[in-house]
């Protein structure tokens, strides 16, 4: 039970970030006709399905989009099992499935907001930025939501085309100024343009605002303020990083690099180094090449 | 014959009379039909009775020669007398008259005066009174002669015969005639003891029409010879005998009152005088005339105290009398005399309440109408001046208790004299006094009924405003604004309507009707009321002060759509104005309700109504800032076009384009220098419009657009007085831009320019303009090939590297320490090149493979070297940066050369990437509703 209404309110909540509900039409009565759901058991067994799909599509989308597919050969004309469905493909990187699937939620009378953000976002995850663009746009013709704005800024972005990305992240930025993927996405922008200072501001105004990829803004912030020069600083960055996931091995590449090569510290070098290995980091192998250097150019510096 | 004695002695008592009056001078008639028969009936009175005169006469004749009878000559002589009294009486008509013509011209010669002429009966008396002595009659025939005589002129004569009558005849009818006659004779001739004796024979009876007469003068013999008090006790004895009740004095009477005054004038004081009288009885009904012209005389004397306390005693003794009014009022002018203002007004105001018609003094005197005429008049002037008085003196030294005192004598006045003419006049002025004493409830009141006493026109409108103003003053006064104050003001204005639209205050009248309504926030009231201005003034006007009222109400649509009804009926520069103004106020209300679109749309509607204006402008700085706040730039830069399409001297684009290229500077550089050249454009200021111009140059240099920037820092340097520092470092840019967009030959120009100036300006100029210079030294060195011959052109890049590293070694001196890093980077891509040079250039010709490999390992291990120079050099770049702080492109270009050279050293990558956007997720749905 008590999962259930945790599940519940996290469907509440988000139901906010997907915009606002249209009212079901007057065929979702007469569907009941047509595909006969005539029995209260029925009704309620295809109910349970539903909220079990919804519950377990996070870490289980396959399962929940088997679900939703189960219900769907029963009841196959309402838009939120298709666009449930969808985006159960959409988390499997099913791409044409899950275009499919919104397309036909848009048919059964989707909200178009949801339906275009929902293929927009597929365009999104497949790459194609030209198509997202496109298809957001006619999400934002209805409706100027946040989850909109702040995705077709991202696909203007990555298509280079900055000023548009800016316009649509200063409208979305008016409506929520602490909106922490703004303020990131603001800053990658500005890292691109080897402004690293103003990228600094927003990867700072981010993380102003406690949320679960702190670690990752920190990475960002910590590669701006290598940058700009500021070594130790940015090896401070790294040192912030790791309080917070003290078991990635990254930081201690990152800073073992930079002792090695900008601050000339062999010592730290080889010990931030040896912690990335032990630590288990993916390029382990080639860092113990590294390791090896740095252990002979520090006593090199010693024998002068 | 007693009968006829009798009559005698009564038209000879009538004479007597009147010779002691003056004669009087009757008026003369108009000469018309009446006069004619006046005259006629003269003329027959007239021959009437000259015919009883020459019947006298003719039987008087016959004296000589017959004993006539003494009772017929008595008879006879009685209607002579008269007849002679009559005819000259006519002949000083006729005398008169003609005196009158002569003096108006209408007669040459100046008539002569008629004497009575009793020659004839003188000479016909004297024998008869010589002879008939003793016998009956013979008295009155002596007193005729004397009469005659004394009539005639003849006074001693007359005088001894009347001496003679006392002693010879001590009980005849004539002793008191006789005596007074001789009284008359003594004072005329001055002996006044033997005039007082006379006369006091005559007072000794009492009952005689001569007693008075003779007191009277009795009382002159003791003024004349200085015995005031005993003058004045004859006089007054006069009065006692003469005063009549009925009020209606005759001659004597009065006579004797001026005459008692005239010896009590000469008492040592008025307190004497007073005594005096009092001893008298303070009842007696003539002391009042006395007191009265007892105080002017002391007046005329400048007596002031004594008069004042001979008219103090006259109230006193007599506080019911009817001349107190007039007593007063000398009093009062006494005062003023005196130079007692005060007690002047004083007395002046007690007078008008003690003597009003309300008072029982009044009630008990008014009956004397005539007189009262005077006292009304009197009072009712009094009344006015004293209450003007007042009121001007409470007005201007601030004193309530004056201006209570003028309220109070006006309503006197009114109570008193309400069919006056001038009540209205006062009524209008109680109600002034009744304003300025703050009394303005009672003062609005008394304003209409003045106002009612008018007739219709401006001066009754005038009164009826005053009556406003007082009901304006009252519902300003009360604490919320009392809404029933405001029904009585309207009421006021509809009743007089016609009367303020005559004297020009009805639209003032309504505006203030409305004004109050809008203070209590009746604004429907208001309106109502500013329609009735129809009826004086234009409707468009009066649309207009509804508009102004829906203002005040806050209710700018409602005064948006009557301005703009008024705009389309009538559009004019006032019109367009306000309507634009409304819409600007609405605007800004959607902008503090955060409704962005419709502030959008008004403030773009206020322009529209009235492009070109004040507010017009103001509407699209709002609407440009509106849009910057949206960080909606296209739209400003849109705004900016037009703001200078209509006010192209206005520079309040200025601040709004530079304030825009601000905020997107961080993100959209280029656009942001985009507005800053616009801006540049938009000034007249050449300071303002070069640094703009700078801040856009730099703008597009920093993001590669050199073809943007070399026309705006060649701007820039058209400035005059630029300091040295910044000159400089601009034609260094200009240089640097010049290079990069391939005009090599004006940046080499520019550059030199800026070396020019070496020793003045920074190392860092200096050394970057070297720099850049040396880029087309870089650029022969890397384009020299080793070809054939080997020797020669090896010599020819050898010498190029040395000098190039010299020159690069130069720039170092300059110790320029974010140069470091670039400089050491193209000094060791030189020494890369050269290298790379030596290893693929050109072999010689005819080689086996194995004299090939050879000579390729030769030249390799010859090359190896320079290899080595540039892994150092690109390691001093990495090192100047690492220790220098500077993290710029030159020292990340240092580190992927190290790295493509000592990979083993200096490759090291992490495998991540760099920052990456995010998108947001987008979340599952629940069902809307039961399946």
């Amino acid at each position: 039970m008590k999962v259930r209404v945790k599940a519940y309110i996290i469907l509440i909540l988000c139901a906010g970030c997907a915009g606002p509900e249209v009212k079901p039409s007057i065929e979702g009565t007469s569907s009941q006709e047509k595909v006969g759901i005539s029995d209260a058991a029925t009704k309620e067994r295809m109910t349970k399905l539903f909220d079990e799909g919804l519950r377990i599509m996070d870490d289980n989308p396959k399962g929940a989009l088997a679900l939703f597919n189960e219900i769907l050969m029963v009841v196959p004309d309402r838009w939120e099992i298709y666009y449930n469905s969808g985006l159960s493909y959409l988390r499997l990187n099913e791409y044409e499935k899950a275009e499919e699937r919104f397309k036909k939620a848009l048919k059964n009378n989707a909200p178009p907001v949801k339906a275009y953000n929902a293929i927009g976002s597929v365009y999104l995850a497949s790459g194609n930025m030209i198509k997202a663009v496109e298809t957001i746009k006619k999400s934002l013709d209805i409706e100027e939501s946040q989850t909109a704005m702040i995705n077709i800024a991202g696909a203007y972005q990555a298509l280079g085309q900055n000023d548009m990305a800016v316009k649509y992240y200063r409208k979305a930025g008016l409506a929520d100024p602490s909106n922490r993927v703004i303020h990131n996405n603001l800053g990658v922008l500005l890292y691109n343009m080897g402004n690293y200072k103003g990228a600094l501001e927003e990867f700072n105004k981010a993380l102003d605002k406690k949320g679960d990829d702190d670690a990752r803004l920190l990475m960002y912030e910590a590669q701006s303020v290598l940058k700009t020069g500021d070594y130790e600083g940015a090896v401070n960055t790294f040192k912030r990083m790791l309080a917070v996931v003290p078991d990635n091995p990254s930081p201690f590449l990152n800073m073992g690099i930079i002792y090695e090569i900008y601050l000339m510290d062999m010592e730290k070098a080889v010990e931030n180094f040896e912690a990335y290995i032990k630590k288990g980091g993916p390029k382990a192998k080639e860092v113990e090449a590294w390791l090896e250097i740095a252990r002979n150019k520090g006593k090199s510096k010693e024998g002068g | 014959m007693l009968m006829n004695i009798k009559f005698i002695l009564f038209i000879a008592c009538i004479m007597m009379f009147y010779a002691c009056q003056t004669a009087q001078i009757k008026g003369i008639g108009t000469v018309d039909e009446l006069s004619k028969a006046r005259e006629q009936e003269n003329k027959r009175i007239r021959e009437s009775e000259e015919y009883k005169i020459r019947e006298w006469e003719e039987y008087m004749g016959l004296l000589r020669d017959q004993d006539l009878s003494h009772n017929t000559i008595l008879r006879l002589t009685e209607e002579y007398l008269q007849a002679k009294d009559i005819v000259y009486k006519k002949d000083m008509e006729e005398y008169d008259r003609r005196t009158a013509l002569y003096q108006k011209g209408q007669l040459k010669e100046l008539p002569k005066e008629p004497v009575q002429d009793y020659s004839t009966l003188i000479s016909r008396f004297k024998p008869i009174a010589k002879n008939y002595r003793y016998g009956k009659g013979a008295d009155a025939i002596l007193y005729i002669t004397a009469f005659a005589l004394y009539e005639h002129g003849k006074r001693d004569e007359a005088a001894k015969i009347f001496e003679e009558m006392l002693k010879t005849y001590p009980y005849s009818d004539y002793f008191l005639e006789v005596s007074f006659r001789l009284g008359e004779f003594y004072f005329e001739t001055g002996q006044m003891g033997e005039a007082l004796e006379a006369y006091k024979k005559a007072i000794n009876f009492r009952d005689s029409l001569l007693y008075e007469k003779a007191l009277y003068k009795i009382g002159w013999i003791y003024y004349k010879i200085d015995d005031f008090e005993k003058s004045a006790q004859s006089f007054v004895s006069v009065l006692d005998s003469k005063w009549s009740q009925d009020g209606k004095q005759d001659g004597l009477t009065e006579e004797a009152v001026t005459s008692t005054v005239m010896a009590l004038s000469h008492f040592k004081g008025a307190k004497q005088s007073i005594d005096f009288l009092t001893s008298q009885g303070t009842k007696k009904m003539y002391l009042p005339a006395v007191m009265v012209q007892l105080g002017d005389k002391l007046t005329e004397e400048t007596r002031f105290d004594d008069t004042l306390l001979v008219y103090k005693t006259l109230e006193e003794w007599f506080p019911e009398n009817s001349e107190l009014p007039v007593i007063y009022d000398k009093i009062a002018n006494l005062y003023d005399k005196m130079s007692k203002e005060n007690d002047a007004i004083a007395t002046d105001w007690l007078a008008i309440h003690k003597f009003n018609p309300g008072t029982a003094w009044y009630k008990k005197n008014y009956y004397k109408s005539n007189y009262f005429k005077a006292v009304d008049a009197l009072l009712s002037k009094k009344m006015i001046s004293i209450s003007k008085k007042y009121h001007v003196r409470g007005k201007k030294e601030a004193k309530p208790e004056y201006l209570e005192k003028a309220i109070d004598g006006y309503w006197v006045f009114l109570s008193s004299y309400p069919a006056m003419p001038e009540a209205k006049n006062i009524n209008l002025l109680l109600a002034e006094a009744l304003f300025d004493a703050g009394k303005y409830a009672e003062a609005a009141e008394e304003y209409k009924k003045a106002a009612n006493l008018y007739p219709a026109g401006a001066e009754r409108g005038d009164i009826a405003f005053s009556a406003l103003l007082t009901y304006e003053v009252i519902f300003y006064q009360s604490e919320k604004g009392d809404k029933e104050i405001i029904k009585p003001a309207e009421l006021l204005v509809a009743g007089y309507e016609s009367d303020l639209i005559k004297n020009g205050k009805f639209e003032n009248s309504i505006n203030k009707i409305a004004d109050m309504y809008t203070q209590i926030g009746d604004y429907d009231k208001a309106r109502s009321s500013i329609k009735l201005l129809a009826k004086v003034k234009d409707p468009t006007l009066v649309s207009l002060k509804t508009a102004e009222l829906y203002l005040k109400e806050n209710n700018l649509a409602a005064a948006e759509d009557l301005y703009a009804r008024l705009n389309e009926k009538q559009s004019t520069p006032a019109t367009k104005d306000a309507l634009a103004n409304i819409r600007y106020s609405i605007a800004e209300e959607h902008v503090k309700e955060e409704r962005f679109k419709d502030a959008v749309t008004k403030f773009n509607q206020v322009f529209s109504t009235f492009p070109g204006s004040k507010v017009g402008e103001a509407a699209l700085v709002k609407l440009g800032y509106l849009y910057l706040q949206k960080k909606e730039i296209d739209s400003v830069e849109d705004i900016a076009i037009r703001f200078v399409k209509a006010y192209p001297e206005s520079g309040k684009t200025l601040p709004l384009m530079v304030e825009a290229g601000r905020g997107i500077e961080r993100e959209e550089p280029v656009r942001a220098a985009g507005l800053y050249e616009k801006a540049s454009t938009l000034t007249r200021d050449h300071v303002t419009s070069t640094k703009l111009a700078l801040a856009a140059a730099l703008l597009y240099e920093a993001n590669k657009d050199y073809q943007k920037a070399e026309p705006l820092y060649k701007k820039y340097l058209e400035r005059e007085s630029i300091p040295l520092n910044d000159e400089a470092d601009v034609r260094l840019r200009l240089g640097t831009v010049q290079f990069r967009t391939g005009k090599k030959k004006e940046g080499l120009e520019s550059l030199n320019m800026v070396l020019a100036l070496e020793g003045k300006v920074n190392e860092t100029i200096i050394g970057k303009a070297r720099l850049l210079m040396l880029e087309v030294k870089e650029s022969v060195y890397l384009g020299t090939k080793l070809t054939q011959s080997f020797e020669e052109t090896f010599q020819k890049k050898t010498s190029l590297l040395d000098g190039l590293l010299k020159d690069y070694s130069q720039v170092i001196k300059y110790k320029v320490l974010e140069l470091q890093p670039e400089v050491y980077f193209k000094m060791g891509t030189a020494l890369e090149n050269f290298k790379e040079t030596m290893i693929q250039s050109e072999r010689p010709s005819g080689m086996s493979k194995e004299e090939l490999e050879e000579y390729s390992f030769l030249l390799e291990e010859r090359a190896y070297p320079y290899e080595e120079q540039s892994v150092k050099a690109f390691e001093k770049g990495l090192l100047a940066g690492v220790r220098n702080r500077i993290n710029n492109d030159w020292v990340d270009k240092c580190f992927k050369k190290l790295a493509s050279i000592r990979p083993a050293v200096y490759k090291r990558d992490t495998g991540e990437k760099g920052p990456e956007p995010l998108f947001l997720r987008i979340e599952p749905v629940r069902l809307e509703k039961g399946l």
